[in-house]
Protein backbone atom coordinates (compact mmCIF):
# COMPACT_ATOMS: atom_id res chain seq x y z
CA UNK A 1 0.00 0.00 0.00
CA UNK A 2 1.12 3.73 -1.12
CA UNK A 3 1.67 5.18 2.33
CA UNK A 4 1.41 8.85 1.69
CA UNK A 5 -1.53 8.96 -0.15
CA UNK A 6 -3.33 7.09 2.67
CA UNK A 7 -1.99 8.99 5.65
CA UNK A 8 -3.05 12.30 3.31
CA UNK A 9 -6.77 10.65 3.39
CA UNK A 10 -6.53 9.99 7.36
CA UNK A 11 -5.33 13.31 8.36
CA UNK A 12 -7.49 14.99 6.25
CA UNK A 13 -11.02 12.89 7.06
CA UNK A 14 -10.69 11.56 11.04
CA UNK A 15 -8.04 14.58 11.74
CA UNK A 16 -10.32 16.98 10.04
CA UNK A 17 -7.80 19.06 8.15
CA UNK A 18 -9.03 18.75 4.58
CA UNK A 19 -5.80 21.12 3.59
CA UNK A 20 -3.50 17.93 4.60
CA UNK A 21 -4.81 16.58 1.42
CA UNK A 22 -2.79 18.79 -0.52
CA UNK A 23 -0.46 20.58 1.46
CA UNK A 24 2.70 19.99 1.54
CA UNK A 25 4.61 17.26 3.13
CA UNK A 26 6.76 19.26 5.63
CA UNK A 27 3.33 22.03 6.38
CA UNK A 28 3.25 21.91 10.23
CA UNK A 29 0.10 20.41 10.26
CA UNK A 30 -1.06 22.02 13.87
CA UNK A 31 -0.59 25.04 12.41
CA UNK A 32 -3.44 23.55 9.64
CA UNK A 33 -5.32 23.16 12.19
CA UNK A 34 -4.77 19.82 13.71
CA UNK A 35 -5.99 19.63 17.22
CA UNK A 36 -4.41 17.25 20.26
CA UNK A 37 -7.66 15.24 20.09
CA UNK A 38 -7.88 15.11 16.79
CA UNK A 39 -4.38 13.44 16.67
CA UNK A 40 -5.79 10.46 19.20
CA UNK A 41 -8.18 9.50 16.32
CA UNK A 42 -5.39 10.04 13.73
CA UNK A 43 -3.06 7.89 15.61
CA UNK A 44 -5.79 5.24 16.18
CA UNK A 45 -6.60 5.53 12.39
CA UNK A 46 -2.76 4.91 11.05
CA UNK A 47 -2.96 2.23 13.37
CA UNK A 48 -5.68 0.44 12.09
CA UNK A 49 -5.14 1.09 8.36
CA UNK A 50 -1.20 -0.46 8.80
CA UNK A 51 -2.03 -2.92 11.12
CA UNK A 52 1.31 -1.33 12.88
CA UNK A 53 1.44 -0.02 16.87
CA UNK A 54 3.40 3.54 17.64
CA UNK A 55 5.49 2.29 20.51
CA UNK A 56 5.43 4.57 23.14
CA UNK A 57 8.46 6.80 22.41
CA UNK A 58 6.76 7.25 18.69
CA UNK A 59 3.64 9.18 20.83
CA UNK A 60 4.85 12.37 20.56
CA UNK A 61 3.53 15.44 18.81
CA UNK A 62 6.64 16.06 17.09
CA UNK A 63 5.94 12.67 15.37
CA UNK A 64 1.97 13.70 13.98
CA UNK A 65 3.21 17.66 12.69
CA UNK A 66 3.89 16.67 9.18
CA UNK A 67 3.23 14.54 6.31
CA UNK A 68 7.01 13.70 5.93
CA UNK A 69 7.60 12.91 9.63
CA UNK A 70 4.23 10.45 9.95
CA UNK A 71 5.18 8.38 6.37
CA UNK A 72 8.91 8.43 7.72
CA UNK A 73 7.47 6.83 11.18
CA UNK A 74 4.64 4.86 9.42
CA UNK A 75 7.29 3.36 6.78
CA UNK A 76 9.89 2.39 9.72
CA UNK A 77 7.40 0.32 11.42
CA UNK A 78 5.82 -1.80 8.23
CA UNK A 79 9.29 -2.54 7.79
CA UNK A 80 9.41 -3.86 11.08
CA UNK A 81 6.46 -5.72 10.69
CA UNK B 1 6.85 16.66 58.13
CA UNK B 2 5.86 14.02 55.86
CA UNK B 3 3.37 10.93 57.16
CA UNK B 4 1.96 7.65 55.34
CA UNK B 5 -1.28 7.41 54.06
CA UNK B 6 -2.03 4.65 56.76
CA UNK B 7 -0.75 6.70 59.65
CA UNK B 8 -2.72 9.60 57.98
CA UNK B 9 -6.02 7.91 57.78
CA UNK B 10 -5.59 6.60 61.29
CA UNK B 11 -5.33 10.60 62.58
CA UNK B 12 -8.12 11.66 60.68
CA UNK B 13 -10.84 9.17 61.95
CA UNK B 14 -9.39 9.50 65.97
CA UNK B 15 -9.77 13.43 66.01
CA UNK B 16 -13.42 12.81 63.77
CA UNK B 17 -12.06 14.42 60.61
CA UNK B 18 -13.33 11.38 58.47
CA UNK B 19 -15.66 8.46 59.15
CA UNK B 20 -15.33 5.85 56.96
CA UNK B 21 -18.06 3.99 55.20
CA UNK B 22 -16.74 0.74 54.54
CA UNK B 23 -15.63 1.69 50.73
CA UNK B 24 -11.92 2.74 49.74
CA UNK B 25 -12.00 6.50 49.10
CA UNK B 26 -15.93 6.92 50.61
CA UNK B 27 -15.63 8.69 54.08
CA UNK B 28 -18.01 10.29 55.84
CA UNK B 29 -16.77 14.09 57.12
CA UNK B 30 -16.69 15.92 61.15
CA UNK B 31 -17.71 19.00 61.73
CA UNK B 32 -14.20 20.84 62.76
CA UNK B 33 -13.29 19.57 59.32
CA UNK B 34 -16.52 20.99 57.54
CA UNK B 35 -15.67 24.67 59.13
CA UNK B 36 -12.25 24.34 57.55
CA UNK B 37 -13.81 23.69 54.42
CA UNK B 38 -16.27 26.43 54.83
CA UNK B 39 -13.08 28.54 55.87
CA UNK B 40 -11.11 27.38 52.50
CA UNK B 41 -14.02 28.42 50.03
CA UNK B 42 -14.54 32.04 52.08
CA UNK B 43 -10.83 32.79 51.62
CA UNK B 44 -10.32 32.02 48.17
CA UNK B 45 -14.05 33.58 47.30
CA UNK B 46 -12.78 36.61 49.26
CA UNK B 47 -10.38 36.87 46.22
CA UNK B 48 -13.20 38.15 43.62
CA UNK B 49 -12.66 41.43 42.57
CA UNK B 50 -15.77 43.51 43.32
CA UNK B 51 -15.58 45.42 39.82
CA UNK B 52 -16.27 42.42 38.16
CA UNK B 53 -19.56 40.41 37.53
CA UNK B 54 -19.20 36.78 38.98
CA UNK B 55 -22.01 34.62 38.73
CA UNK B 56 -22.10 32.25 41.69
CA UNK B 57 -23.14 28.86 41.03
CA UNK B 58 -23.96 25.65 43.13
CA UNK B 59 -24.02 21.91 41.32
CA UNK B 60 -25.05 18.93 42.17
CA UNK B 61 -22.70 15.93 42.11
CA UNK B 62 -24.29 14.33 38.66
CA UNK B 63 -24.80 16.17 34.81
CA UNK B 64 -27.39 14.91 32.06
CA UNK B 65 -25.28 12.39 30.15
CA UNK B 66 -25.36 14.86 26.66
CA UNK B 67 -23.37 16.92 28.63
CA UNK B 68 -21.19 15.21 29.92
CA UNK B 69 -20.50 13.37 26.15
CA UNK B 70 -19.65 16.58 24.97
CA UNK B 71 -16.70 17.19 27.04
CA UNK B 72 -14.94 14.62 25.89
CA UNK B 73 -14.35 13.31 29.35
CA UNK B 74 -15.49 9.71 28.27
CA UNK B 75 -12.74 9.61 25.61
CA UNK B 76 -9.86 11.18 27.79
CA UNK B 77 -10.94 9.35 30.99
CA UNK B 78 -13.24 6.43 30.74
CA UNK B 79 -11.20 4.80 33.43
CA UNK B 80 -12.65 7.83 36.39
CA UNK B 81 -16.30 7.79 34.39
CA UNK B 82 -19.22 6.70 36.23
CA UNK B 83 -22.67 7.04 35.10
CA UNK B 84 -25.91 6.37 37.22
CA UNK B 85 -28.16 3.35 37.28
CA UNK B 86 -31.95 3.24 37.71
CA UNK B 87 -34.90 0.49 38.56
CA UNK B 88 -37.48 1.37 35.89
CA UNK B 89 -39.79 -2.19 36.03
CA UNK B 90 -43.28 -2.85 37.57
CA UNK B 91 -44.25 -5.15 40.48
CA UNK B 92 -43.10 -8.47 38.81
CA UNK B 93 -39.16 -7.59 37.77
CA UNK B 94 -39.34 -5.49 41.31
CA UNK B 95 -40.38 -9.76 43.01
CA UNK B 96 -37.76 -10.67 40.85
CA UNK B 97 -35.25 -8.61 41.93
CA UNK B 98 -35.44 -9.19 45.72
CA UNK B 99 -35.13 -12.37 45.14
CA UNK B 100 -32.23 -12.26 43.43
CA UNK B 101 -30.79 -9.64 45.94
CA UNK B 102 -32.07 -12.41 48.39
CA UNK B 103 -31.00 -15.39 47.01
CA UNK B 104 -27.00 -13.57 46.55
CA UNK B 105 -27.85 -13.60 42.41
CA UNK B 106 -26.47 -11.26 40.15
CA UNK B 107 -29.53 -8.88 40.61
CA UNK B 108 -27.94 -5.34 38.44
CA UNK B 109 -29.18 -5.82 35.27
CA UNK B 110 -32.49 -4.88 36.38
CA UNK B 111 -31.23 -1.48 36.10
CA UNK B 112 -30.68 0.75 33.48
CA UNK B 113 -28.95 3.93 32.74
CA UNK B 114 -30.76 7.35 33.83
CA UNK B 115 -29.22 9.87 31.11
CA UNK B 116 -27.40 10.84 34.60
CA UNK B 117 -23.79 10.58 34.84
CA UNK B 118 -21.48 11.27 38.22
CA UNK B 119 -19.81 14.96 37.24
CA UNK B 120 -16.00 14.89 37.11
CA UNK B 121 -15.20 18.31 37.70
CA UNK B 122 -17.44 21.13 38.84
CA UNK B 123 -17.08 23.27 35.73
CA UNK B 124 -18.50 20.89 33.81
CA UNK B 125 -22.41 21.88 34.19
CA UNK B 126 -20.85 25.64 33.49
CA UNK B 127 -20.46 25.30 29.87
CA UNK B 128 -23.74 23.99 28.42
CA UNK B 129 -25.42 27.00 29.98
CA UNK B 130 -23.37 29.13 27.76
CA UNK B 131 -23.95 27.30 24.58
CA UNK B 132 -25.06 29.87 21.65
CA UNK B 133 -23.41 33.88 20.91
CA UNK B 134 -21.40 35.11 23.96
CA UNK B 135 -21.69 38.80 24.71
CA UNK B 136 -18.53 40.02 26.09
CA UNK B 137 -16.38 38.33 29.22
CA UNK B 138 -18.27 36.09 31.56
CA UNK B 139 -17.11 34.68 34.65
CA UNK B 140 -18.52 32.11 37.41
CA UNK B 141 -18.13 30.72 40.65
CA UNK B 142 -19.07 27.14 40.79
CA UNK B 143 -18.76 24.40 43.23
CA UNK B 144 -19.82 21.16 43.43
CA UNK B 145 -19.56 17.73 44.96
CA UNK B 146 -17.72 15.19 42.25
CA UNK B 147 -16.85 11.74 41.76
CA UNK B 148 -13.73 9.97 40.03
CA UNK B 149 -14.05 6.46 40.20
CA UNK B 150 -10.26 5.66 41.39
CA UNK B 151 -11.40 3.53 44.91
CA UNK B 152 -8.03 3.76 46.89
CA UNK B 153 -6.54 3.96 50.65
CA UNK B 154 -4.47 6.66 50.29
CA UNK B 155 -6.76 9.58 52.19
CA UNK B 156 -5.90 12.36 49.27
CA UNK B 157 -7.63 10.18 46.56
CA UNK B 158 -10.88 10.21 47.30
CA UNK B 159 -14.02 8.52 45.37
CA UNK B 160 -16.58 11.50 46.16
CA UNK B 161 -14.61 15.13 46.80
CA UNK B 162 -15.39 18.66 46.32
CA UNK B 163 -14.13 20.69 43.94
CA UNK B 164 -14.78 24.86 44.30
CA UNK B 165 -13.33 26.77 40.53
CA UNK B 166 -13.53 30.16 38.91
CA UNK B 167 -14.36 29.47 35.37
CA UNK B 168 -14.00 31.76 32.76
CA UNK B 169 -15.45 32.26 29.15
CA UNK B 170 -14.78 35.21 26.59
CA UNK B 171 -11.74 36.20 24.88
CA UNK B 172 -8.30 34.42 24.41
CA UNK B 173 -6.51 36.71 25.87
CA UNK B 174 -9.33 37.14 28.74
CA UNK B 175 -9.06 33.24 29.58
CA UNK B 176 -5.03 33.21 30.04
CA UNK B 177 -5.23 36.49 32.20
CA UNK B 178 -7.89 34.76 34.05
CA UNK B 179 -5.86 31.65 34.50
CA UNK B 180 -2.75 33.75 35.50
CA UNK B 181 -4.71 36.06 37.83
CA UNK B 182 -6.70 32.99 39.62
CA UNK B 183 -3.17 30.89 40.07
CA UNK B 184 -2.04 33.61 41.82
CA UNK B 185 -4.61 34.06 43.62
CA UNK B 186 -4.50 30.44 44.53
CA UNK B 187 -0.97 30.64 45.59
CA UNK B 188 -1.09 33.44 47.80
CA UNK B 189 -4.13 31.59 49.42
CA UNK B 190 -1.68 29.29 50.39
CA UNK B 191 0.92 31.02 51.58
CA UNK B 192 -1.79 32.01 54.12
CA UNK B 193 -2.36 29.04 55.11
CA UNK B 194 1.78 28.30 55.41
CA UNK B 195 1.45 25.26 53.62
CA UNK B 196 4.89 24.12 51.91
CA UNK B 197 3.80 23.95 48.38
CA UNK B 198 5.32 23.86 44.78
CA UNK B 199 3.84 24.21 41.26
CA UNK B 200 4.53 24.51 37.86
CA UNK B 201 3.44 22.66 34.52
CA UNK B 202 1.14 19.46 34.30
CA UNK B 203 -0.77 17.23 32.25
CA UNK B 204 -3.82 15.07 33.15
CA UNK B 205 -4.09 11.62 33.69
CA UNK B 206 -5.33 10.88 29.36
CA UNK B 207 -6.47 7.01 28.76
CA UNK B 208 -4.37 4.85 27.08
CA UNK B 209 -1.54 4.77 25.22
CA UNK B 210 -2.78 7.65 22.49
CA UNK B 211 -3.58 9.42 25.87
CA UNK B 212 0.05 9.90 25.67
CA UNK B 213 0.29 12.44 22.86
CA UNK B 214 -2.33 14.70 24.45
CA UNK B 215 -0.97 14.41 27.94
CA UNK B 216 2.57 15.71 26.21
CA UNK B 217 0.87 18.54 24.14
CA UNK B 218 -0.60 19.99 27.08
CA UNK B 219 2.76 19.89 28.77
CA UNK B 220 4.40 21.50 25.78
CA UNK B 221 2.06 24.19 25.60
CA UNK B 222 1.64 24.81 29.47
CA UNK B 223 -2.58 24.30 29.16
CA UNK B 224 -2.14 22.85 32.78
CA UNK B 225 -0.53 24.17 35.42
CA UNK B 226 -0.67 22.67 38.99
CA UNK B 227 -0.01 23.56 42.50
CA UNK B 228 1.29 20.44 44.80
CA UNK B 229 2.16 19.37 48.23
CA UNK B 230 4.58 16.67 49.63
CA UNK B 231 2.64 14.94 52.39
CA UNK B 232 4.27 11.88 51.82
CA UNK B 233 7.84 10.21 51.57
CA UNK B 234 7.69 9.05 47.97
CA UNK B 235 5.19 11.73 46.08
CA UNK B 236 3.43 14.63 45.55
CA UNK B 237 -0.13 15.55 45.31
CA UNK B 238 -1.97 18.35 43.31
CA UNK B 239 -4.33 20.31 45.25
CA UNK B 240 -5.13 23.00 42.26
CA UNK B 241 -4.95 23.40 39.31
CA UNK B 242 -5.31 26.40 36.58
CA UNK B 243 -6.43 24.81 33.33
CA UNK B 244 -6.62 26.73 29.34
CA UNK B 245 -9.15 24.98 27.10
CA UNK B 246 -9.01 27.30 24.09
CA UNK B 247 -11.42 26.58 22.44
CA UNK B 248 -11.97 22.44 23.11
CA UNK B 249 -15.51 23.73 25.29
CA UNK B 250 -16.70 26.28 22.98
CA UNK B 251 -16.11 24.03 20.08
CA UNK B 252 -17.63 20.94 21.80
CA UNK B 253 -21.18 23.00 23.39
CA UNK B 254 -21.20 25.74 20.36
CA UNK B 255 -19.96 28.90 22.05
CA UNK B 256 -19.24 31.82 19.59
CA UNK B 257 -18.46 35.47 20.32
CA UNK B 258 -20.42 38.14 18.53
CA UNK B 259 -17.49 37.64 16.17
CA UNK B 260 -18.08 34.39 14.91
CA UNK B 261 -15.09 32.76 16.27
CA UNK B 262 -14.95 30.30 18.80
CA UNK B 263 -14.84 31.45 22.49
CA UNK B 264 -11.89 30.48 24.79
CA UNK B 265 -12.26 29.07 28.10
CA UNK B 266 -10.02 28.36 31.25
CA UNK B 267 -10.62 27.61 34.98
CA UNK B 268 -9.01 27.55 38.31
CA UNK B 269 -10.30 25.16 41.01
CA UNK B 270 -8.91 23.63 44.02
CA UNK B 271 -9.97 20.10 45.40
CA UNK B 272 -11.29 20.96 48.83
CA UNK B 273 -10.89 18.24 51.07
CA UNK B 274 -7.13 17.85 50.38
CA UNK B 275 -6.10 21.49 51.26
CA UNK B 276 -8.06 20.66 54.32
CA UNK B 277 -6.06 17.24 54.84
CA UNK B 278 -3.19 19.24 54.01
CA UNK B 279 -3.52 21.82 56.28
CA UNK B 280 -3.95 19.32 59.32
CA UNK B 281 -1.22 17.33 58.19
CA UNK B 282 1.01 20.34 58.26
CA UNK B 283 -0.22 22.14 61.22
CA UNK B 284 -2.04 19.19 63.60
CA UNK B 285 -4.97 17.48 63.81
CA UNK B 286 -6.97 19.97 66.14
CA UNK B 287 -7.58 23.62 64.26
CA UNK B 288 -7.36 25.76 68.03
CA UNK B 289 -3.82 24.44 67.59
CA UNK B 290 -2.90 25.94 64.67
CA UNK B 291 -1.13 29.14 64.31
CA UNK B 292 -3.08 32.52 64.85
CA UNK B 293 -2.48 33.45 61.13
CA UNK B 294 -3.61 30.52 59.35
CA UNK B 295 -6.95 30.87 61.62
CA UNK B 296 -7.40 34.42 60.87
CA UNK B 297 -7.19 33.32 57.09
CA UNK B 298 -9.78 30.63 57.72
CA UNK B 299 -12.05 32.51 59.84
CA UNK B 300 -12.14 29.66 62.81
Amino acid sequence: MEIEPRVREILSTVGRVPEAATAPADADLYDLGLSSHATVNVILGLEDAFDIEFPDEQMRREVFASVASIVETVGSLTEDA
Amino acid sequence: MTTTPEALTAALVEHGHQIPLGFAGLVGRGPEFESIIDGIRRRYFAAEDPAKEIRRMTFPPLIPAASFLKTDYLTNFPQLTAQVNVFEGQDKEHRQLIREVEDGEDWHHHFTPSGLMQVPATCENVYPLYAGVLEGEHRVEASSWCLRFEPSDDPLRMVCFRISEQVYLGTEQGAIAHRDEWFANALAMFDDFQLPIDSGRASDPFFGRAGRILANGQLQEGLKHEVRVQLFEDRQTAIASGNLHQTHFAENFGITRPDGSLAHTSCVGFGVERVAIALLVVHGMSTAAWPAGVRGALGL
